[in-house]
């Protein structure tokens, strides 16, 4: 097994010594002379031993005709929303994503204090906000839309529509810090500075207090539910990570003490397929554990030149870590390789964050977000190949402190220090 | 299309375009129409017209076109328009723009009144029943209310033409329904408070049920966006979200919950429902079936009641929409076809049935075939095999049909005239036209194997394997089959002959190479019965040889595929591999190899641990340690306990007695203050002492003595 392991490494080194010799002479067929000579010199390759060549061209556009026979198989998610984001495979995809400046504000709604965690639901349809106040609200997303729904204010003003905010839950003593919904069953999960985490059925209107409580012994400031739903990883103000087995409220954690952290933990995501989980910590690593073994499998140190690391995000397919940091560049790590493929610049140029931040993709995974602390607005990127896109002014008086975008549809919600959190909603145009 | 119109800019000729490659893309039309809206009529017309012509059915580019056109004054040009969209789009905003375009435009006329009137009929006839309607109904009684008359007898009819409408309203389900019951009673107030009182008692529970439907309506219509417009399905999320809750309102309006006995109001309340629905899934089949199918039902269900006219109606609506169907953006859809002329034959108008198979064969860019089957088994239903022949001619001589109209005719013929020789002959006719089609040969020689003609089928066989115009992998097949037909009916000599050349032909083909018993296989199974394990058969290297051959073996592992899970399995973490934790937090370095917390107790401590009554529940009696450390120091136990305990159920007095010959070492939790307590003392009086009550074992015990 091994020698054929080290046998396949070694054909990989060889075929991409022969690509970047393919490279080098369609440069010089092509009468890029320098250019293949500069390649040629980064490369170690000996550039008289090239002859010009048109055979790259030859073998792309004989890969091109049958790359679609390849086919991949789609899960149901893929199917509806696209792939999602696969540098593998195609790097510029027909998008039909809105883009994130064509939001807008769909809803606000407002809480007795700064407000510091959103959550949606797997299928998009309920959103949650939290806030310094203890307070949780839960929010129905067509109630939102149907609140502001142009055409339906100006042309029935006199339609009825319910409430948004379908529940209010007040049982926790100190602020929120994060929340999370149960991937099947109509729980909401919260955490906070009380050092508590509790969960809420929210399927009775009269839900008010929790029906479960996981008590810690650090302010709990991040946590991801694994995809089944029967545990769930947590980040405290402490350095370690915690696994909880939800039925039976016991903890877990990795028994190497060399593995864990050494800075307070921000951030912590399941990968959908939970074969693994990302943790981010103010030491400024990012962290990648076994879903299984809770061992640590890989570290990116200093990933953000030692800034704290505020966010991690995995992406659909699990291959692709999006960070960001307190540094504002939010940067895309490949998994299988170890290495920070794109950084999204530009953020932060105005003035120095001082809050921590959340880096988001939107839907399809064809857009970046991260939000500018000095001019309260969205900063949005290409996801592949980091082009800047419009900015998007949140409309926000204070720092946006959490957003988090819907799974399904383009919709996100910012929450603030400003006591508010804004829905945005990108309509279908017709 | 016409003429490409004049753009500004590369942005929206490049729309243009993409409108023009796919015309229901969505992002590119609303650059268009935006553009468009900001443009003169004269210009703008062109890009209207396709708009509504691609969307035929949305209110939405109506109402922007009609609204351009009234604004530079066009009011020939609207009236035009009116007349093309107001009775197909039943949209409520259309609606109410056709009100108000018939109110400012026709002022002048001498018959003002007359034509506005009729209009608002008109608009609360077809669109009265639509949720958002109260302001048609608010302003057409506001209308008739200023009316002014002279005389008594024109103002009793002023009067009658007001309730009329109110009491129409009312009952109504639709928002703001309050205002309009409001009005209503003032109405009646100021013309008699007795009358007043009356109509209030009369149909107040009408319009009671009707505020409830209201209610339930929009609960039901929630999420229902009604301006989206009419695009080919995508199976989009949002989309089967449309559909799901469009499809919930329709079940809910089927449902009566208007609770009433008027079939009639009932199917059209649920036809409207449909209409409501068409406008925004036109292009859903499924959706034009059920309401066509709705309404067949109703139209017996009323038929069965006895109300021939309204029966006939509904029958005659029911085939309106199929026609609608047909003619609009589903008119390459068999499957309506063959619903709207299987419902025709039902009426036994066979005319029509013909032209409709007829309407669709005679399409261009279509497929046939299978509508010449449907059409043949019509013709044979209806009128016998001679029509059948008719048609099965025209077929012959279309030369878009493929072979399976030959198979269909020849078994038709077989199974109704009991006909071998004209089947037979048909077949022949076939093969003579698709010699090189293995599909059909198949058919073929099931027809002869069946009819028990083992000569000719052998003939056949020999025919078409030795012709050559098959190419050799779609002879595999026929191999195969002739392989199990000689198994059934042949001697062994002949298997094993035909066995060979199979052989010999899978030879060429270069796939079971050396795989002998593989082929051996093939001789004894029977249908999914093989003559090995499942494992065997893949040691042997046996695989389907007749991938052309539907058969599919379940028992045969296959690759794992992916796609059919639908339920994702998730890794789940392993507890074993990583250590229990307590958070705490005043943590003791070295307490716990992780910093931060410590060992919780094992699970079976925590389960008793969260079993027993919480700490601040024991108020006493406190023990005094060394006492009782002494105590048990000087216990003697007895030498034998277990059993004869045991046999008085562990509730001895001996054990009683036991204990009343040791000191008592308690402490009531009263005084907090310990003291020795003497067993004899206390015992001597406890007749008569009150008994500290924090003592519960003394007071237990004094129970059981009573």
């Amino acid at each position: 097994m091994k020698e054929e392991d080290k046998k396949e490494e070694r054909n990989k080194v060889k075929q991409r010594e022969l690509t970047y010799k393919l490279i080098i002479s369609q440069l010089f067929y092509d009468g890029h002379q320098t250019l293949a000579q500069e390649l040629a010199a980064i490369v170690e390759q000996e550039a008289a031993a090239v002859s010009p060549s048109d055979r790259l061209m030859n073998i792309v556009s004989m890969g091109l005709q049958h790359e679609h026979e390849v086919e991949r198989p789609l899960n149901r998610l893929e199917y509806t929303l696209g792939p999602g984001l696969d540098l593998e495979f195609e790097t510029e995809p027909q998008t039909s994503a809105p883009e994130p400046a064509m939001y807008e504000t769909a809803y606000v709604t407002s809480h007795k204090d700064k407000c510091r965690a959103a959550a949606f639901t797997m299928d998009g349809n309920l959103v949650a906000t939290g806030s310094v106040d203890a307070s949780i609200k839960i929010l129905d997303v067509d109630r939102m839309l149907a609140k502001s729904d142009p055409d339906a204010v100006e042309l029935h003003p006199d339609a009825v529509v319910g409430h948004p905010v379908i529940r209010t839950l007040y049982d926790h003593l100190d602020e929120i810090t994060c929340l999370e919904f149960h991937p099947r069953e109509q729980i909401l999960i919260s955490g906070s500075r009380d050092t508590n985490i509790k969960m809420f059925d929210f399927s009775k209107t009269s839900a008010k207090k929790a029906f479960k409580t996981l008590t810690d012994a650090e302010q709990v400031t991040c946590m991801s539910i694994h995809p089944s739903g029967d545990f769930l990883a947590v980040t405290t103000e402490g350095p370690v990570l915690r696994f909880y087995d939800i039925s039976s409220c016991q903890c877990y954690v990795c028994p190497y003490p060399r593995e864990h952290h050494t800075g307070p933990l921000t951030s912590v995501r399941y990968a959908a397929d939970a074969r693994v989980c990302a943790t981010a910590s103010k030491d400024g690593d990012v962290k990648v554990w076994d879903g299984v073994s809770a061992r640590c499998v890989q570290t990116f140190s200093k990933c953000h030149d030692g800034a704290e690391v505020c966010s991690v995000l995995f992406s659909r397919n699990g291959k692709y870590i999006l960070s960001s940091g307190l540094d504002s560049v939010v940067k895309l790590w490949e998994l299988s390789t170890g290495r920070c493929l794109i950084a999204y610049t530009g953020a932060g140029s105005v003035g120095r964050q001082e809050h921590s931040a959340h880096a988001m993709f939107n839907h399809t995974e064809d857009f970046v977000m991260f939000p500018d602390e000095a001019t309260t607005s969205l900063c949005a990127w290409d996801a592949r190949n980091a082009q800047r896109k419009n900015l998007l002014s949140l409309g926000h008086n204070g720092p946006v402190r959490h957003m988090v975008h819907s799974p399904c549809s383009p919709a996100f919600i910012t929450c603030s220090d400003d006591f508010r959190a804004r829905f945005w909603y990108r309509r279908n145009v017709h | 299309m016409e003429e490409t119109p004049e753009f500004g800019s590369e942005k929206l000729r490049r729309a243009w375009a993409t409108t023009e490659a796919n015309q229901h893309d969505m992002e590119a039309w609303s650059l268009i129409i935006r553009d468009a809206q900001n443009r003169s009529i004269d210009t703008a017309r062109c890009i209207f017209e396709r708009l509504v012509t691609t969307f035929p059915t949305t209110g939405k580019f109506w109402k922007m076109y009609i609204e351009q056109e009234m604004r530079s004054y066009n009011f020939e040009k609207v009236e035009k328009l009116f007349q093309r969209c107001l009775t197909k789009v039943l949209n409520i905003d259309l609606w109410r723009l056709y009100v108000t375009y018939v109110k400012e435009t026709k002022s002048s006329l001498p018959t003002y009144r007359e034509k506005l009137s009729q209009a608002y009929e008109f608009a609360i006839d077809k669109i009265g029943m639509d949720y958002n309607s109260y302001t048609l109904w608010n302003d057409y009684a506001n209308l008739l209310k200023n009316v002014e008359v002279v005389g008594s007898y024109a103002e009793n009819q002023k009067i009658m033409a007001v309730r009329k409408v109110y009491q129409r309203g009312i009952i109504t389900p639709m928002a703001n329904i309050e205002q309009l019951w409001r009005d209503y009673l003032e109405f009646e107030k100021n013309i008699n408070p007795i009358i007043a009182e009356k109509m209030n008692i009369e149909r107040g529970r009408d319009y009671m049920n009707a505020r409830r439907v209201g209610k339930e309506l929009e609960a039901e219509t929630r999420g229902l966006n009604r301006h989206l417009p009419s695009v080919p399905p995508s199976g989009q999320p949002e989309e089967i979200k449309q559909v799901e809750v469009w499809k919930r309102y329709i079940r809910w309006e089927k449902d009566n919950p208007l609770r009433t006995d008027d079939q009639t109001l009932v199917t059209k309340r649920v036809r409207f429902a449909y209409e409501q629905c068409l406008l925004c899934l036109s292009h859903h089949p499924d959706i034009w079936y059920e309401a066509a199918l709705f309404l067949q039902e109703s139209s017996k269900l009323l038929s069965e009641k006895g109300d021939v006219n309204a029966s006939k109606i509904f029958s005659e609506e029911a085939a309106q929409i199929y026609e609608r169907a047909i003619s609009g953006p589903l008119r390459k859809n068999q499957l309506l076809y063959f619903a709207y002329a299987d419902f025709e034959e039902s009426r036994l108008r066979y005319p029509e049935v013909h032209k409709i198979y007829q309407r669709y064969i005679e399409m261009e860019d279509i497929d046939p075939t299978l509508a010449y089957l449907q059409y043949m088994k019509f013709a044979r239903r209806a009128e016998g095999i001679k029509s059948t022949r008719e048609v099965f001619k025209k077929a012959r001589e279309d030369i878009r049909t493929r072979f399976h109209v030959y198979v269909g005719a020849a078994l038709m013929e077989y199974y109704c005239t009991k006909n071998k020789d004209i089947a037979f002959r048909i077949f022949e006719l076939g093969l003579k036209k698709f010699p090189d089609n293995a599909d059909y040969i198949m058919a073929y020689v099931d027809y002869l194997s069946h009819l028990n003609e083992d000569n000719n089928t052998r003939v056949l066989f020999e025919r078409v394997l030795t012709s050559g115009q098959l190419k050799n992998e779609d002879t595999v097949g026929l191999w195969n089959r002739f392989l199990e037909f000689e198994c059934n009916v042949g001697d062994l000599a002949s298997i094993v002959k035909v066995e060979k050349r199979r052989a010999h032909v899978l030879q060429k083909l270069q796939e079971f190479e050396g795989k002998d018993t593989a082929q051996l296989v093939d001789r004894y199974k029977f249908m999914d019965l093989y003559p090995c394990t499942p494992a065997e058969l893949k040691a042997i290297g046996y695989r389907d040889i007749s991938t052309h051959a539907m058969i599919i073996n379940p028992n045969i592992p296959r690759g794992l595929s992916i796609h059919d899970s639908q339920e994702p399995t998730f890794v789940r973490p392993d507890f074993s591999q990583m250590i229990p934790f307590k958070p705490k937090a005043k943590y003791i370095p070295g307490e716990h190899p992780v910093r931060g917390g410590a060992f919780p107790p094992p699970p079976a401590v925590s389960n008793l641990l969260s079993l027993l009554p919480p700490p601040n529940c024991f108020r006493g009696p406190f023990v005094k340690l060394e006492a009782l450390v002494d105590l048990f120091m000087r216990l003697n136990l007895p030498e034998e306990a277990g059993g004869q305990w045991s046999a008085s159920g562990g509730h001895d007095v001996r054990l009683f007695e036991l204990s009343k010959s040791v000191h008592w070492v308690v402490d009531p939790s009263g005084d907090r203050k310990r003291k020795l307590i003497m067993a004899d003392d206390s015992d001597d009086e406890d007749g008569n002492k009150p008994v500290l009550t924090s003592d519960i074992y003394r007071a237990r015990q004094q129970r059981k003595m009573r």
